[in-house]
């Protein structure tokens, strides 16, 4: 079954990009990659991607930056973001807090979990 | 699986306009790609779709050979050796056929040449079909890994504490259900019942309306001689296969278990049960759990040591009140008694653990102090002069000293000190007063005077518990802090063995 909604990753490491795309997939999703933020960027200002799962170190810009970046355009166009980041600090998670429709997961993730979290955003079943 | 024919449409549409036949391709009853659906019979395609369907009808085509009939050419298409689908061409419409290309002469209409190209695109599709599969095959195998690693960074740094919360371990198990992809997971500890965890995934919950009793029955019939046990594992694909699993349960189901083990000390099992059949526990799944049981069984075994250096602790106290009693043959049972009194009491007001714990080791130990005191003066039977008096008086600090270098008995050390201050600011040794006498010495001073005056001293007989409570009621608000001689007097009348001193002697 087709679920219409776009998601869009962003992550410098392949494999990680190729187990959520696959994920996501699977279960209906349409997917779209990026290795970095500045990519990633371009492809939400011409594609809105209806959810954005992102990891924060990143060459180029990074995922913070993004965040920060595309929350203006939340204001008129709210998606989901969720931020990937092993061992989240105190100013990480005060930095995320502030952001719309942010929340994060922690790396080593669980795809399945991951999943989960679109899901529920989405209110799929 | 989804399978991609994205890449070969332009091709096989090209194809379809060379050769003037239709092409389709065919999966599970399907018609997944159609050069041409307008120009083909419905009766065609029926038989097209029923190509790939499973083999049913007598008449049914044979599904992994080249079929070739009036008006029907197929090559089968298959992954990994398996039957995977059918190209087919056909022409319906004979008359427009480029002679050159597809018409063949006699009753074949197809030429050679172009079965020869059908062919060679089957095996092309085959190809690219494989190398997809196998790419997702690796990226499923994948995603299970970052599952694994997952659930292993959740669990390491548990390693490092010594207490594994059953809230911690809970959420593990719970995060354990997720990634197996199971409807049952559990932990069964027969020495540690408080590590006992069961979760069933809340749509499946029906299906097992006593899952602690379907749990021990699964345990039991694992059979000890199986080989697997000796690599501390035992699984069952299907229940139905097996005779002891198949009347555990009406619906047929599958279960892998592992020991939690750790130097051949067995503590239990971690199970996993599931009621799909379409999938089974793989090798990846078996040597996660291993690991999981493994790391599971350092988290026990780190409880363990940490308990028993606990109870060293407790020893070594023990030792230390012996020495005290061998020297005070008075003092004999009164540390314990004082302790139970004292223990009744936070009991009954409901202190918090750790404040407990503080008092049950200030309360045993209040007299430690007594160590550092001549004999001579302890067990002295006649009255005591001033200056025997104010070395007796020195046994609180004496007792502090003794034992500040013990870390454990850091926050016990106040109930110690001052447990000999009065409530009214006339005790020692700081002469603190109401509540500036630290709880748990407020505590002791009520145990430890009731049971002085209880017991035989040297130089006196003890008084009965009806008249010495009536003493201890009668130093409320000037020794001792009213509010607690009130709830030793409900804790003395409600303590089964509150008849004083004999119950403990």
């Amino acid at each position: 079954m087709e679920i219409n909604k776009k998601i869009l990753v962003i992550d410098d490491e392949v494999h990680v990009r190729r187990v959520i795309e696959i994920k996501l997939k699977n279960k209906g999703y349409e997917v779209v990659t990026a290795a970095n933020g500045l990519e990633g960027l371009e492809i939400i200002k011409a594609q809105k991607p209806d959810a954005v799962i992102t990891d924060i170190n990143m060459p180029g810009m990074d995922g913070e930056a993004l965040c920060r970046l595309t929350d203006v355009l939340k204001i008129e166009r709210p998606f989901l973001t969720i931020v990937m980041t092993a061992r989240i600090s105190p100013e990480e998670r005060n930095w995320i807090s502030k952001l719309k429709d942010t929340q994060f997961m922690e790396k080593p993730f669980s795809p399945s979990k991951l999943l989960d979290a679109i899901n529920k955003y989405f209110g799929v079943e | 699986m989804m399978l991609d024919l994205d890449l070969f449409k332009p091709l096989l549409n090209n194809i379809s306009l060379l050769t003037n036949l239709q092409l389709d391709i065919c999966r599970q009853g399907e018609i997944v790609y159609s050069s041409n659906s307008a120009s083909r019979s419905r009766d065609l395609t029926e038989r097209i779709r029923r190509l790939s369907l499973p083999k049913v009808a007598p008449d049914a085509l044979e599904k992994d050979e080249k079929q070739e009939h009036d008006d029907l050419f197929a090559v089968p298409l298959k992954i990994q050796k398996k039957p995977a689908g059918f190209l087919v061409a056909s022409s319906p419409q004979e008359q427009s056929m480029t002679p050159r290309l597809a018409a063949g002469s006699g009753s074949a209409r197809f030429s050679d040449l172009a079965k020869s190209a059908l062919t060679n695109l089957a095996a092309i599709i085959e190809e690219s079909w494989a190398a997809q599969k196998e790419s997702e095959e690796m990226t499923e195998q994948l995603t299970q890994h970052f599952e694994a690693l997952h659930l292993y960074a959740r669990i390491t740094p548990q390693i490092t504490t010594l207490k594994f919360s059953k809230k911690m371990f809970n959420e593990l198990i719970e995060e354990f259900l997720h990634s197996m992809r199971v409807e049952m997971v559990f932990s069964r500890l027969p020495q540690k019942p408080d590590l006992d965890v069961l979760l069933i995934q809340q749509a499946r919950s029906s299906y097992i309306p006593d899952p602690t009793a379907f749990i021990d029955k699964l345990i039991k019939a694992i059979p000890a001689e199986a080989a697997s046990i000796k690599e501390h594992y035992f699984i069952v694909n299907d229940s139905y296969n097996e005779p002891a699993y198949r009347a555990l349960h009406k619906l047929p189901f599958r279960f892998l278990a592992v020991t939690i083990e750790h130097n051949e000390q067995f503590y239990g099992w971690l199970g996993l049960v599931s009621f799909n059949l379409a999938e089974i526990f793989h090798r990846s799944d078996l040597r996660l759990m291993i690991s999981i049981a493994e790391q599971i069984s350092v988290v026990i075994r780190n409880m363990e040591l940490y308990d028993e250096l606990n109870q060293f602790v407790i020893d070594v106290v023990k030792s230390l009140i012996y020495a005290i009693e061998a020297k005070d043959v008075y003092t004999r049972g009164h540390s314990e008694r004082v302790s139970h009194f004292s223990m009744l009491m936070a009991e009954k007001m409901n202190l918090s653990r750790e404040e407990k714990e503080n008092l049950r080791w200030a309360s045993i130990l209040h007299d430690i102090g007594k160590i550092g005191i001549p004999e001579e003066i302890l067990n002295k039977t006649g009255r005591l002069v001033k200056d025997e008096y104010n070395i007796i008086r020195m046994h609180p600090q004496k007792g502090f000293s003794i034992l500040k270098p013990l870390q454990p008995m850091l926050k016990a050390l106040p109930g110690i000190l001052y447990h000999h201050e009065h409530f009214d600011g006339r005790g020692y040794p700081e002469q603190l007063k109401g509540k500036e006498i630290p709880l748990i010495a407020r505590i002791i001073a009520v145990a430890d005077t009731y049971d002085a005056i209880n017991s035989d001293r040297a130089y006196r007989l003890g008084r009965p518990p009806q008249e010495t409570l009536e003493i201890i009621q009668g130093l409320a608000g000037t020794q001792l802090d009213a509010e607690i001689v009130k709830i030793f007097a409900d804790v003395l009348q409600t303590d089964c063995a509150g008849t004083g001193r004999h119950a403990y002697s």
